[in-house]
């Protein structure tokens, strides 16, 4: 039991990795990339490639694996230079579904759905990380990093960049910026954040293979991105903890197996209809402590907190 | 040759099903400006209804599906999308939601129903030949409807009172409601008419493919798809692009592995945007007023 | 250095939105545009920003051709223009979208830029809503916020669109002042306006459109009192 509350909290900080580049992609500039699992797909081959020949040193692979996702994202971002707003989403889905493809039909590289077995342990300066609790604490230190790089990111220039285009490209245009660009940036810099999260997967787990890489793990990646509170830096921690943790708990309860996986996808759905809801795309925490703060200070009634951002 | 033209025919068919699909999506997107992901669920759900009640008498099965397929459809705009649109002026919120939508359908559609594809009987699943072709009859009735559909829809739109309020709604989302125009009807009767054309889609789908929870989905993202490359506003457009897409995923079998096809439709789709992005069709009504608020 | 519109015409279909449209906004003047609703007013605004291609015609600041250009490269040859529906970041806080407008690449330091922006909320009284996001302020702060970023972009020309209706008094007399004192430093202002009170107290020149034809320019007080404009937009009340 107490191994398997291990193995979720690592999963979760695997996924919290994963979902971090979305987040800046989604969350921050607003481009709606369903293609998210592919960068993470890249990472786990390229680690399962090239792990084995490079003693599993972490930085090799994790450098490797960065690159290739970038020169991938770019690829797709090529698109969304062309398509605009939500029709990107189109493009990244079919994007995805390509190379889900190929993933499950280039056997003679990635054994399709047999998939790659015989990862080594990851090795970093030196050491060889052999145990899965050396190996969770790695991924919690790289979790950390990754939210607290976000975080720069999203308190900085960029940052403002990415929210001004996610709330109004147009907006933006007048205020003398280009939208085209940050999206190119978000899009790039999101596929290189999850592909840490592929790299760390592959050699927590040992093995990949082409199902687990599919359009199911975007699907899943969003709901963290939104459940979290989409735009806030600790949200893919949170909405992992939600997704990738508390919901699977209803496996515990006494159902059938063929229920649980609908059961949790149907849970996902319900997340993200309500986190939209409740309080549209502006992470809820950050909005209480804005409340909080003015009522502190006295400044504001909290009756506008739904007032039209234009005129009705 | 012969079995590449067979296997062209047989997806040109089957790409009937995508245009009924598509045209909704594509209604919906000009009037309201809501990407409806959620009607994917809306097809399966058609299939699924119509296949569980077809054993006990063919007509109470399509006006049930009707039924289930407008209710589906109107709560998502009247309990999910308006509620969020009155407090949310962009766009994005109303993606995430029919997102959400989607995934919730698929889900409940999945515990309802059994994984298993229901293959409903008909007399029509014989052949009939062309010199040396031979095309299933069902699919032939299934491509004369979606033609038939196909073709009320573009006379509702262009001949009668309503259509005409649609095309302006869509031409103009902001103007809209300045000139005192009902957009509120517009958006009711452009989901009904989604809603509606899902019946005969998710009927055929029921037959051709056979019902289970997750038979929208493909359905869904080819006429995604065919909706954007299309061109934005241009039900023609889309309509072609959903056609198009039939013939490439009927074709590809021919050259690859049965896993490929997915792929194999999703790269042309990839291909013609980098060609064009604006789409292939050139109705541009909506372009222009684009161009107008953008 | 002045901003000359010369015979813009855009046509939206079949619909003519602006007919030959000439004028002239000098540097330090306010110059006010007025008319009917769809007289072209705010498609006036969208050709100079660079959001509409007009048909023909032309649009000089300081000689430079705006025509051609995108949005961007009109915002970053000086235009700053606000939004009728204003157009704010609702998810971001005050603070954070006056500093985006202050920066002109990600590359600006953010110190500057804060600073910037901080001169500027405490000038329109925006101090204490900094930190709150644009979508939870009432309506006349969420102007002031789109004048701050007008503020941050140290522009040369102003376009101003229905930047004073439903303001509360002092907010009107705040907004009156930033005007007066953007006149004071030499920009060119351009407004649409529906208070012919406002007209009056801040513009030099006025300029009566009427379904996309430029009819009467002049001072406020032989605009007003001109015929046809009496007719065609006060006919209703008088």
């Amino acid at each position: 039991m107490l191994e398997y509350l291990a193995t979720v909290g690592t999963l979760t900080g695997i996924f919290a990795i994963a979902a971090a580049g979305l987040n800046i992609t989604l969350g921050y500039a607003g481009v709606f990339s369903a293609a998210q699992a592919v960068f993470v797909g890249i990472g786990a081959y390229v680690t399962a490639l090239l792990g084995p020949q490079v003693g599993g040193s972490l930085i090799i692979c994790a450098v490797a694996a960065a690159g290739c996702s970038v020169a991938v994202a770019m690829v797709l971002a090529l698109t969304s230079l062309r398509v605009s707003d939500e029709y990107f989403m189109v493009a990244s889905l079919a994007f995805q579904i390509m190379v889900s493809t190929v993933f499950t039909g280039w056997y003679s590289v990635t054994k399709g759905t047999d998939g790659i077995s015989g990862i080594p342990y990851p090795r970093l300066l030196g050491t060889e990380l052999s145990t899965p609790e050396t190996q969770s604490r790695l991924i919690w230190v790289v979790a950390a990093l990754v939210v607290a790089l976000t975080a720069v990111l999203r308190r900085g220039s960029v940052g403002r960049l990415f929210l001004a285009i996610r709330e109004d490209p147009v907006a933006t245009q007048t205020l003398g910026r280009s939208p085209t660009l940050g999206k190119y940036v978000a899009i790039v810099l999101g596929a290189a954040v999850s592909s840490l999260g592929g790299v760390l997967y592959a050699f927590y787990i040992g093995f990949i293979n082409s199902a687990a890489f599919d359009y199911s793990l975007s699907i899943q990646l969003t709901a963290i991105v939104i459940v979290g509170g989409i735009g806030w830096s600790l949200g893919p921690v949170v909405g992992s903890a939600i997704v990738v943790a508390a919901v699977p708990l209803i496996s515990l309860l006494d159902l059938p197996s063929t229920t649980v996986g609908p059961l949790e996808q149907l849970i996902y759905g319900a997340l993200i209809i309500a986190a939209v809801g409740v309080r549209g795309y502006i992470p809820s925490a950050v909005v209480l402590r804005e409340r909080w703060a003015a009522r502190a200070g006295g400044a504001r009634p909290w009756r506008r907190a739904h007032g039209p951002v234009v005129k009705p | 040759m012969h079995e590449l033209v067979q296997l062209a025919i047989g997806g040109f068919l089957l790409g009937g099903l995508y245009v009924l699909i598509a045209i909704g999506m594509s209604i919906i997107l000009n009037v309201t400006g809501i990407f409806h992901i959620a009607h994917g669920s809306t097809l399966s759900l058609c299939a699924l209804t119509f296949a569980a009640l077809e054993s006990t008498h063919i007509l109470l099965a399509v006006l049930v599906t009707t039924g289930v397929s407008l209710t589906f459809t109107m709560a998502g705009y009247e309990l999910l999308y308006r509620p969020i649109a009155k407090r949310q002026p962009t766009l994005f919120p109303l993606f995430l939601a029919s997102f959400g939508l989607w995934i919730v359908g698929g889900a409940a559609l999945t515990l309802i129903f059994s994984a298993e594809p229901v293959h409903p009987r008909t007399s029509l699943n014989s052949t009939v030949n062309f010199g040396d072709l031979y095309l299933l009859k069902i699919n032939l009735l299934a491509f004369a409807v979606a033609a038939a559909c196909y073709a009320a829809t573009r006379v509702f739109l262009a001949r009668t009172m309503t259509g005409s309020l649609m095309r302006a709604v869509a031409c103009s989302r902001d103007m809209s409601d300045v000139w005192g125009m009902p957009r509120r009807r517009a958006e009711r009767v452009a989901f009904m008419i989604a809603g509606l054309l899902a019946v005969p889609a998710g009927i055929f789908a029921a037959y051709v493919l056979g019902a289970y929870p997750t038979v929208g989905d493909t359905p869904l993202l080819f006429a995604f798809s065919a909706v954007v490359l299309g061109g934005l506003g241009s039900i023609r457009g889309a309509a072609a692009a959903a056609l198009l897409f039939g013939v490439v995923q009927g074709v590809a079998v021919w050259a690859l592995p049965a896993t490929w096809q997915d792929g194999v439709v999703f790269a042309v789709f990839l291909l013609l945007i980098l060609v064009s992005p604006r789409g292939l069709g050139t109705l541009g009504l909506r372009r222009r007023a684009e161009a107008r608020s953008a | 250095m002045s901003l000359e519109i010369n015979g813009v015409r855009a046509a939206f279909g079949g619909l003519v939105a602006l007919d030959d449209v000439s004028l002239t906004a000098e540097p330090g003047a306010v110059t006010a545009l007025i008319g009917p609703n769809g007289a072209g007013k705010t498609t006036l605004f969208n050709v100079i920003s660079g959001l509409v291609p007009p048909e023909r015609g032309s649009a000089r600041l300081d000689g430079t051709e705006l025509i051609g250009r995108s949005a961007r490269q009109v915002a970053r040859l000086g235009v700053a223009r606000s939004f009728q529906e204003l157009r704010l970041f609702g998810g971001v806080s005050v603070q954070e979208q006056t500093m985006f407008a202050a920066e002109r690449s990600v590359l600006t330091r953010s110190r500057e830029s804060r600073a910037r922006a901080t001169e500027i909320l405490d000038r329109l009284g925006l101090s204490a809503a900094r930190r709150s996001l644009a979508a939870d302020l009432g309506y006349g702060q969420q102007k002031a916020v789109s004048i701050a970023r007008m503020l941050a972009m140290n522009g040369r020309a102003w376009l101003l669109d229905e930047q004073a209706a439903g303001l509360a008094p002092r907010e009107y007399e705040l907004f009156c002042e930033v005007v007066a004192e953007a006149k004071d430093r030499g920009l060119i202002i351009l407004l649409i306006e529906h208070n012919l009170r406002l007209v009056k107290d801040l513009a030099d020149v006025v300029v009566f459109l009427d379904r996309g034809r430029e009819l009467v320019t002049g001072t406020a007080h032989e605009v007003f009192s001109n015929e046809l404009v009496r007719s065609l937009y006060f006919g209703e009340r008088d």
